[in-house]
């Protein structure tokens, strides 16, 4: 009797497993069919006309890509060399452990705030304006938590018998860390990268209130101007709009693109996350 | 390691510029805290403590605003708890069978799917909760509309499930084979092993993740704004609309005049939202240092 | 002859623990001097402290001074120390580079770029290791692609490409084979030709066949240093007695 029982425990909670893996795949195929047939190629490279109702998608799917560029731009260098900094050189004190826990909470902030900080100092006390770059300095404050913490965890990888040789035959600390800890290092601080791009791609509540737009008439290279993108186009069309029947294809069509992006970049980070790095 | 060489100028440069890089990144944190403070501040001075805990909201009322914030609080709870009280228990049987129950080579297969789950933006997330749930819950309810709590705290349920399940997962994996043996060995099944005796070992995993996604949950805006019908008033029941902390913020503040009590109110908001966010996420981190600690 | 290295009342601390006590240890150019005692005694850590690569860790501390060819090595730029001191180290540890590029790194760190220099000083080192012949054909290949011993005599040709004065072998047969153990302990006998080379090992067979003298550690204290033969067959210390004679049964 308890064989029973505990094989329909096994069964239960096999299904509470599977089912987070079969949603993944359910979420794409639903969006694929409410959106009935517009995806195209055109549908990417149109521009939304007709007040929304036809056309493409592409000035929001430029926006974002445009935002994620800057994104990565910005907070890269400051991320990588933050992490390089609690990897190597950060002493074992009460200070760096100041350091260390105001980047671990300023990972627990939850995004609407970094939008409301993003209005209150980049759009208004910089005064840059509701713009590209207001929203990209936020998206990059939102991402330097995961950069840091994973160049440090791919710093602290690299094998100490590496980093010896090398001093060992006179290298300084900045040649010690391009020769060898970056050539370990690179496929996790890689995989951090990855993840702070789906997130600028896919996040809308830090872009709501520091740049971005519905409508904007021209794609422009401008980064003090505002700037459409994808996942607030999807909010509007699936919220605001008055004919939301007519949009929904054209909003699932753009979450569905929305979707495979971030997923693809998400492997992408899963890959290189994994990889042990010998051979280079 | 650290190095005591001395006359290279590109590694002082380059200490020096990844010492300030720490430096800044760490300011930021400081830098938020600052500037959600100051309009919040100035909304107390604004506004008399006893209007925020009314329960009308309507910041331009023909003849006056209303200031009640217990809406809110009240619509980010419900959708919080709603999410919790569906992800515990699920995630708590996926992890048993991640980590009890499946091969390796199956695991590392089927665990890249959680990430995937887990990196599904909130807008989307919020797009399914308006045209696959909610439907559904109407159908199944009978109500003309499906925007309710109970939708919201669905959404967020399978936002904050894949962490949940990677930590207990994580941490059920952690145990040392000899316990796992052990509990086998004294005639318990796998399952009852998992549940008896194994579950010591990770209660403090168990509840870090609970608070972690309790953080999670009542921080997440588009997937809630889309699923919960955003009515400023206190839910009655979990099949009825609301609106979150994070809703009104995300709703409102577009629209409002900067540096008005409106404004103002609304960085209250906002603060009170970030301050039971690091409360939650340090309670959580105090929990597993604790458990380091003892384990030395 | 001159001493190449000088350790004088030197003493070791990591924090609260101290290592070395009072050391006090002359090492003649040109010979090889092994460093011998049980696990634990210090000798690594006596080792590392003649390139300062203890400096790396956070809590040490040092006592008194030590002298490279009569500089004390703390008022010298690190870098310069350790081009003049080279290390090679217990397990075998390339560069994730083409072997070429793996002996010719020192060289490029000294800010060396011509080709055709290049070239020449990393075919000095490896006929100088012994692994000429054996990789002349593949010297772009990657290095993890060598064995074990090839891969340790390449790192013995690193050491060397760059033309130290001193060379540090901390155990560096242990993760070898007998046979690779033997090639590495020939090419120890003719380098100490060119090179003054200090040796730790735990092996005592190893110390007598290849060392000139022999320095006994026993719990952070140097017992005994002698020539070789003396330690081995008359040791004036009751526990370097001890230590030898148990070894040899």
């Amino acid at each position: 009797m308890r064989k029973t029982s505990d094989s329909a425990w096994v069964v239960v909670s096999g299904v509470a497993y599977f089912s987070a893996v079969i949603f993944v795949i359910w979420v794409a195929v639903h969006l694929y069919i409410l959106s009935e047939g517009k995806l195209s190629l055109e549908f990417l490279f149109t521009n939304p006309t007709n007040g929304m109702t036809a056309g493409g998608v592409f000035a929001p799917l430029f926006g974002s890509l445009y935002l994620a560029l800057w994104v990565l731009v910005i907070s890269t260098p400051l991320g990588v060399l933050a992490g390089v900094y609690f990897a190597e050189f950060a002493p074992d004190n009460t200070l760096t452990r100041l350091l260390r826990s105001s980047i671990r909470t300023l990972s627990g902030v939850p995004a609407i705030v970094f939008g409301l900080f993003g209005l209150a100092f980049f759009v208004r006390l910089m005064n840059l304006r509701l713009s590209l770059l207001s929203s990209a300095l936020t998206l990059s404050v939102m991402n330097l938590p995961v950069i840091i913490t994973t160049t440090e965890e791919a710093l602290r990888l690299v094998p100490n018998a590496q980093k010896e040789a090398a001093i060992a035959l006179g290298a300084n600390a900045w040649e010690v860390w391009r020769d060898v800890s970056f050539k370990y290092a690179s496929g996790g601080m890689l995989s951090g990268l990855f993840l702070a791009l789906s997130r600028a791609l896919g996040e809308t509540a830090p872009i709501l209130l520091t740049g971005v737009v519905f409508y904007q008439p021209t794609v422009t290279l401008d980064p003090t101007k505002s700037f459409m993108a994808l996942p607030y186009h999807i909010f509007i069309l699936a919220t605001q709009h008055s004919k939301f029947a007519e949009v929904l294809p054209i909003a699932a069509a753009s979450g569905f693109i929305l979707l495979i992006i971030v997923l693809l970049i998400r492997i992408l980070a899963y890959i290189y996350s994994r990889r042990i790095q010998r051979w280079l | 390691m650290r190095h005591y060489s001395t006359n290279s100028r590109a590694e002082k440069v380059f200490r020096f510029a990844s010492t300030a890089a720490a430096v800044l990144a760490s300011f930021t944190v400081a830098l938020i805290i600052f500037f959600m403070c100051m309009p919040a501040f100035k909304a107390l001075s604004q506004v008399p403590l006893s209007a925020f805990f009314s329960t009308t909201w309507n910041p331009r009322g023909y003849s006056g605003s209303s200031w009640g914030i217990l809406p809110f609080i009240a619509g980010s709870l419900w959708t919080t708890v709603i999410a919790l009280v569906i992800s515990v228990p699920l995630s708590f049987l996926a992890a048993v069978f991640s980590s009890q129950f499946m091969s390796k080579a199956l695991r590392s297969a089927t665990d890249v799917f959680f990430s995937l789950l887990a990196g599904i933006p909130s807008v989307i997330m919020g797009f399914l909760a308006l045209t696959a749930i909610a439907p559904l819950i109407a159908k199944v309810f009978h109500l003309s509309s499906g925007l309710t709590m109970l939708n919201g705290g669905i959404t967020l349920a399978i936002m904050v499930l894949p962490t949940m399940v990677s930590v207990l997962s994580d941490a059920f994996q952690n145990i040392p084979e000899i316990y796992k043996e052990g509990a086998l060995a004294l005639g318990a099944s796998k399952w009852q092993a998992a549940i008896g005796v194994l579950f010591q070992f990770v209660k403090p995993a168990f509840i870090s993740s609970v608070l972690l996604s309790f953080g999670r949950a009542i921080g997440e805006t588009m997937a809630v704004i889309m699923a919960v019908g955003n009515v400023a008033m206190i839910p009655k029941s979990p099949l009825q609309p609301g609106e979150t902390m994070t809703g009104v913020l995300a709703i409102e503040m577009p629209e409002t005049v900067a540096g008005s009590t409106h404004y103002n109110v609304l960085f209250l908001i906002g603060l009170i939202l970030l301050l039971i966010a690091l409360l939650v996420n340090y309670l959580s981190g105090l929990i597993t240092s604790k458990v380091r600690v003892k384990i030395q | 002859m001159a001493l190449k290295i000088e350790a004088r009342d030197v003493s070791v601390y990591f924090g609260n623990a101290q290592i070395l006590h009072n050391v006090n240890l002359g090492i003649e150019e040109k010979t090889v001097t092994a460093i011998i005692g049980p696990s634990g005694c210090g000798k690594t850590t006596f080792l590392r402290t003649l390139n300062r690569l203890n400096d790396l860790s956070p809590d040490f501390r040092m006592e008194g001074e030590i002298l490279l060819g009569g500089e004390n090595i703390y008022q010298m730029d690190p870098i310069i120390l350790r081009r003049r001191v080279g290390m090679v180290f217990q397990k075998p540890n390339p560069f994730p580079m083409s072997i070429f590029d793996n002996v010719a790194y020192g060289l490029r760190l000294q800010g060396i770029k011509d080709k055709r220099l290049l070239q020449e000083k990393v075919k000095t080192a490896l006929i100088a290791a012994g692994l000429w012949e054996e990789v002349q054909n593949r010297l772009s290949s990657n290095a993890f692609d060598l064995s074990g011993g090839q891969q340790q005599r390449l790192c013995i040709a690193r050491a060397i490409a760059v033309d130290p004065e001193v060379l540090l072998m901390d155990e560096p047969t242990s993760a070898l084979d007998p046979a690779a153990t033997s090639r590495v302990e020939e090419l120890i006998l003719e380098l100490k030709k060119n090179y003054t080379i200090v040796l730790v090992t735990h092996n005592m067979y190893q110390a007598a066949r290849v060392s000139d003298f022999t320095a006994f550690f026993l719990s952070g204290y140097l017992v005994e240093f002698n020539k070789t033969d003396i330690i081995f067959t008359n040791p004036k210390d009751e526990r370097t007695q001890r230590y030898v004679t148990g070894k040899f049964g």
